[in-house]
This record gives C-alpha cells, sequence and structure tokens, in this order.
C-alpha cells in the first residue's frame, strides 16, 4: 500500500476562461494540509502555458474542444498527464521551446513565444504521442 | 480588469487589483493599461502587489503595455511575488524592467 494521495484530475473545455478556473481550482486542491509542504506555484506555470498552448493552437477554431489534466504526486515530483481532442502538433512533434532573444530594442521586444521554453525549463521527462483523434502529453515537474 | 492609479509627483503608480494576469485577461489588461497611461508626464510604476499568478500571454500584455508607452516614458515594475519573479527571471525579462522590492523604492530611484 502507499500513502500517496490519489491522482488529481481536472476536465476542462478548450477557453482561455476555462484554463483560468482549472487552474485556480487546482490551486485550492493543493491548498490542503497534505500539501503544504509541496512546491505548487512552478506546476502552476507549466500546465498554464501547457493548456493554453493547447487552447491556441490544438483547440483554435474548435467548440467541442475537451481537455484532461491529472496529476499525481510522486516521490519528488508531480506525473502530469493533459490530454485533448484537438489537432495533432506539427509534425507530430512537441515545440522546441527556443527562449525569445530579449536583448533587442525595446520596440522590437517579443510579446509571445515563451510558453514552450518556460515548459522546457520547468518540466522534464516531457513525451507526446497521437492516439485515436486525441494528444497525450506527460511530463514530470519537481516538487 | 480592475486597474487603479495614482500620481505621485510626475510618477503614475498603476497598481493591478487582480490575482492573475493570465491569457483569458491578457487583451484587457493592455488596453486598461493603455487607458491608465494615457495622459503619463513621466515613469510608470506598475504595481504588481497583489498578483499571484502570472502566465506568458500577462508576460506579454505587459511588455506591450511598455511598448505602447513609447521611448520617452519608461515603466517599472514593483512588488513581483515569488511566483511571478520567477516567470520574470526565466524568459530573462527582469534584464528589460526595473523591478523594485516596494513602491516607495521605485518612487525614490
Amino acid at each position: 500500500m502507499t500513502n500517496s494521495p490519489s491522482p488529481i484530475h481536472i476536465e476542462l473545455e478548450g477557453t482561455p476562461q476555462e484554463v483560468r478556473a482549472a487552474l485556480i481550482r487546482l490551486r485550492s486542491k493543493l491548498s490542503l494540509p497534505r500539501f503544504a509542504h509541496i512546491d505548487v506555484g512552478t506546476l502552476e506555470i507549466v500546465l498554464g502555458e501547457v493548456l493554453n498552448n493547447v487552447v491556441e493552437h490544438a483547440l483554435a477554431g474548435r467548440k467541442d474542444g475537451r481537455i484532461a489534466l491529472t496529476c499525481d504526486l510522486g516521490e519528488n515530483c508531480w506525473n502530469v498527464l493533459v490530454r485533448d481532442n484537438g489537432a495533432p502538433m506539427p509534425d507530430n512533434n512537441l515545440p522546441s521551446g527556443i527562449a525569445p532573444d530579449v536583448s533587442i530594442a525595446m520596440a522590437d521586444l517579443p510579446e509571445g513565444g515563451f510558453g514552450w521554453s518556460l515548459v522546457r525549463m520547468l518540466a522534464h521527462d516531457i513525451h507526446y504521442h497521437r492516439n485515436n483523434g486525441w494528444n497525450t502529453l506527460s511530463l514530470r515537474v519537481d516538487c | 480588469m480592475d486597474l487603479s492609479s495614482a500620481v505621485e509627483g510626475d510618477i503614475l503608480v498603476v497598481t493591478v487589483n487582480e490575482t492573475r494576469i493570465d491569457a483569458s485577461v491578457a487583451i484587457q489588461f493592455k488596453d486598461r493599461m493603455r487607458e491608465e497611461t494615457d495622459a503619463v508626464t513621466g515613469r510608470v510604476v506598475l504595481n504588481l502587489e497583489q498578483v499571484d499568478f502570472i502566465d506568458s500571454s500577462g508576460l506579454g500584455a505587459i511588455v506591450a503595455a511598455m511598448k505602447q508607452l513609447g521611448t520617452n516614458h519608461r515603466m517599472d515594475l514593483s512588488c513581483l511575488n515569488e511566483n511571478v519573479d520567477k516567470v520574470f527571471r526565466l524568459t530573462r525579462m527582469d534584464t528589460v524592467f526595473r523591478i523594485h522590492g516596494t513602491v516607495g523604492e521605485a518612487l525614490s530611484q
């Protein structure tokens, strides 16, 4: 038998408002005393980027977009699974996540493109596969 | 998107009265910042004390708010909490903005 709590499971529709609501729900679940010693800020940053990326790209223009999120607390990390019924990743590959250069003139500063670079900096063991019209992304976030 | 502002000398302090700047409010944030800073004469200090979560869209909206001020008006940030600070550091946006621990510190410089 293990003492680890059961995984957190949240389902949402593919809109930025639903992503916000899901992250607020996640944070409230993680405010329980049994999670008091665990860093949840990094997990929230990673999930914000992953979920918004799904909404903006995989589910762009879709009204029937569904996302299922599972966060399972392991020994020293969160095992995260994000599934969605949107379009596949381009070329069936994860985004490279190269961080935009910010050492440039103010007028040229990038206003986007940071999402997947943050995911790559904060998460590890990132895997993607496509099956039966669903994307599955798995990753780990230290806690 | 609830923003409020106060004039301190020639400095405009804009306070974000929200806990999150994310993809669902990024455009509203940028539009409200344009309204709040419309008549600015000097420097702008964006007080993020109440903000405990920012995503890359929110970060982009803050960058856009600075850019729409033009080159004559600097925008500094103050009171970044741990998670907000982390996003600025990881994206190296902490090298773009002057970041102050408190509004008082931002005003005295």
